[in-house]
């Protein structure tokens, strides 16, 4: 059970109707503002703030706002015309203007009133944003992958563990039926010992070499830099430096990273290994060789784990995963499950004495369930860094074109100090890790 | 010519030659350092000379990127000589006077992966640059040596404003405990920026003395 530390608001607005201090109160009440016709009055709602309203964070915002019991208070971006939009959904949504628009997440995540946030920034920003938000209270819905490094990674677990927050990764794919079902036939052992799993990740692309320009009007360039190397502006695609940063090394690792929260994550939870990582990685990549985007565009690479699996991460359809046992296979990806033996998907049930994993139906509801009951949610924070870190340990051994020996325990690099260097990154000034 | 004529001539040259004999050798004394010193400092340029015409040294943002990521697949299948090699090369990139800010900011990148003890005086002397102090520190946080606990010890001691917090924050990620006295005059500083980096440090830090530290902020 996480504590909750926050006052009951109904308890706060009640106390200083009691204790006299004026009041007003519209002369006409909607409803939804009592809790009648089925809504949920505002003092019981979970109060939320967005931070990142881009493409991918104003999804997640409208998933938010499609449930009663949230209340979006504040949206922030570095980006004018982020922040302008979103806040244009959220007012829409409430028939007012009272949603507050930011350029500093340090100044959402100061608001007494905000319960939650969600966070879908670039990857250099995960660490800072997340932490900051812990720090102040805050129950998190933060984007994957869970970091830019696997020091990041465990910075942000010591913060969510340290103030009891709730934290949801955006690896929603547990929250898939298919997915479930999969990784119980695999966990009750339907297809025998597992001794290899396949995941299968996107391959990416290349760039040219977009020419410099003056920064767009409305955009904080430094501040989307955050800690990230200073560089001058470019387009890094079709919008601006928007989305196409997934490509660039300095703010993430390409289809890899972008992708091992999502088959990576399920790869592990059919296994078991929410809690562990691979003790040996190598392989190789193939990376551009010329062009703004330098991510690999193609991967290839094994992690050995105790006990005997092997994980083979690669590039390439087929996507998503499959476990391969001494009695046979499952492959899982969004929409479709399929089995060595199709009797295990239509016959096979998961029945008592079955080990039953976590069921959620919705994503976004687990989350919230958990902000109300302070229980963990189906993608804790725990669970993300170990699903990025393979692909972090992934990209190391193949920058440098060598195998690395991981101990998962003390998470540490054993015997290759200058691999090891790589598990942080340094942040411009004036950001630090803390 | 009489037989007098041909001994005065013949003594006359041998005078003459002596004479030219006494007057190159001390021209020699003087000609001859002035051209070692001359070839040296020829050498010298020519190697600054050579760097300049490196690729790396002359790489700007929005090129292309081909003399770069050809270091970088290098890297990748390098022996241990080979890297030492490609270490070499982007310390001299970074010492290089009229090297762009890319070409040195590609160097400290690389300098990252592969660096050892021997770039650390290049990447000390880039940490005062307040251009490439950044990239300095992105070199040097992760490289596994004392010195660099040192290097970046006396740097909060001479640098000031973000710089140095910028050098608090890579002290805080290595956990370097000697850096904890020093640290330790700014929890209180009357600068609110320096004041939160070295309480923030002194925390990731840790140990007795840092947890003393922390007990006196105000």
């Amino acid at each position: 059970m996480i504590e909750k530390n926050r006052v009951s608001r109904r308890n706060f607005i009640k106390g200083t109707a009691v204790a006299g201090t004026a009041f007003s109160f519209p002369a006409i009440i909607p409803a939804s503002a009592l809790g009648a016709n089925g809504t949920i009055a505002p003092s019981n709602r979970i109060v939320m703030g967005c931070i990142g309203v881009g493409s991918q964070g104003s999804g997640n915002m409208k998933g938010f706002l499609g449930k009663d019991e949230v209340q979006i208070v504040g949206v922030c971006d570095v980006e004018t015309k982020h922040r302008d939009a979103a806040k244009k959904i959220v007012d829409d949504n409430y028939g007012n203007s009272d949603c507050k628009t930011y350029l500093d997440f340090r100044e959402l995540v100061a608001r007494t009133d905000i319960d939650a946030v969600s966070i879908a920034v670039p990857d250099q920003w995960h660490a800072l944003t997340a932490i900051a938000a812990a720090r102040s209270g805050k129950d998190i819905y933060g984007e994957k992958p869970l970091s830019r490094s696997i020091r990041e990674s465990r910075a942000i677990c010591n913060a969510v563990h340290e103030n009891g927050r709730v934290w949801q990764t955006g690896s929603w794919q547990r929250s898939q039926q298919n997915f479930l079902h999969a990784c119980e036939l695999v966990r009750n052992g339907r297809i025998g010992k597992v001794h290899t799993v396949e995941v299968g990740l996107p391959q990416g692309r290349g760039s040219d070499n977009p020419p410099l320009k003056p920064v767009p009007d409305g955009l904080d360039w430094d501040f989307w830099l955050g800690p990230a190397p200073w560089r001058p502006y470019c387009d890094f695609g079709g919008n601006r430096c928007h989305w196409d940063w997934r490509w660039i090394m300095d703010y993430s690792g390409g289809q890899l990273t972008d992708w091992a929260g999502h088959h990576i994550d399920i790869a592990h939870w059919g296994l078991g290994f929410d809690r562990t990582g691979p003790i040996s990685v190598e392989g190789k990549g193939v990376y551009p060789e010329d062009g703004l985007w330098n991510a690999p565009t193609d991967y290839n690479f094994t992690c050995q784990y105790e006990g005997g699996v092997t994980m083979r991460v690669y590039s390439g359809p087929p996507g998503g995963t499959k476990w391969i046992g001494t009695d046979g296979w499952i492959d899982v990806d969004r929409g479709r499950i399929d089995a060595s033996d199709k009797k295990l998907l239509k016959d096979e049930e998961i029945g008592e004495g079955d080990i039953r994993l976590y069921k959620s139906t919705d994503h976004i509801q687990n989350f919230l369930d958990c902000v109300k009951s302070r229980m963990e949610t189906i993608t804790p924070v725990e669970t993300a860094c170990r699903s990025i870190s393979v692909g972090h340990l992934g990209e190391i051994a193949m920058l440098l074109g060598r195998k690395i020996y991981w101990d998962p325990e003390k998470e540490e690099i054993i015997d290759d100090l200058s691999a090891g260097a790589l598990l942080g990154r340094s942040y411009r000034k004036p950001w630090t890790l803390s | 010519m009489t037989g007098i004529d041909r001994s005065n001539s013949i003594t006359m040259m041998g005078i003459t030659m002596k004479k030219i004999f006494l007057i190159h050798t001390k021209l020699q004394a003087i000609i001859f350092p002035l051209v070692l010193m001359s070839a040296f400092m020829g050498c010298q340029h020519g190697a600054q000379r050579g760097m300049e015409s490196d690729p790396i040294a002359t790489y700007d943002f929005g090129q292309s990127r081909k003399a770069l990521t050809s270091v970088e697949a290098e890297i990748r299948t390098a022996t241990p000589e080979g890297l030492q090699a490609i270490e070499a090369r982007m310390v001299d990139i970074l010492k290089t006077k009229d090297a762009t800010y890319a070409g040195k900011e590609f160097a400290c990148r690389m300098l990252r992966r592969i660096g050892t003890e021997k770039s650390i005086p290049a990447l000390e002397k880039a940490l005062y640059d307040e251009q490439l102090t950044d990239m300095a520190r992105f070199a040097m946080q992760g490289l596994p040596s004392p010195k660099v606990d040192k290097v970046f010890r006396k740097a909060l001691k001479k640098l000031d404003g973000d710089c140095r917090i910028g050098v608090i924050g890579s002290i805080a990620a290595r956990c370097d405990q000697g850096a904890v006295p020093i640290l330790a005059g700014w929890v209180n500083s009357p600068d609110k920026a320096l004041s939160v980096a070295t309480i923030t440090a002194l925390r990731k830090i840790g140990g007795m003395e840092a947890e003393i530290a922390l007990s006196k902020a105000k």
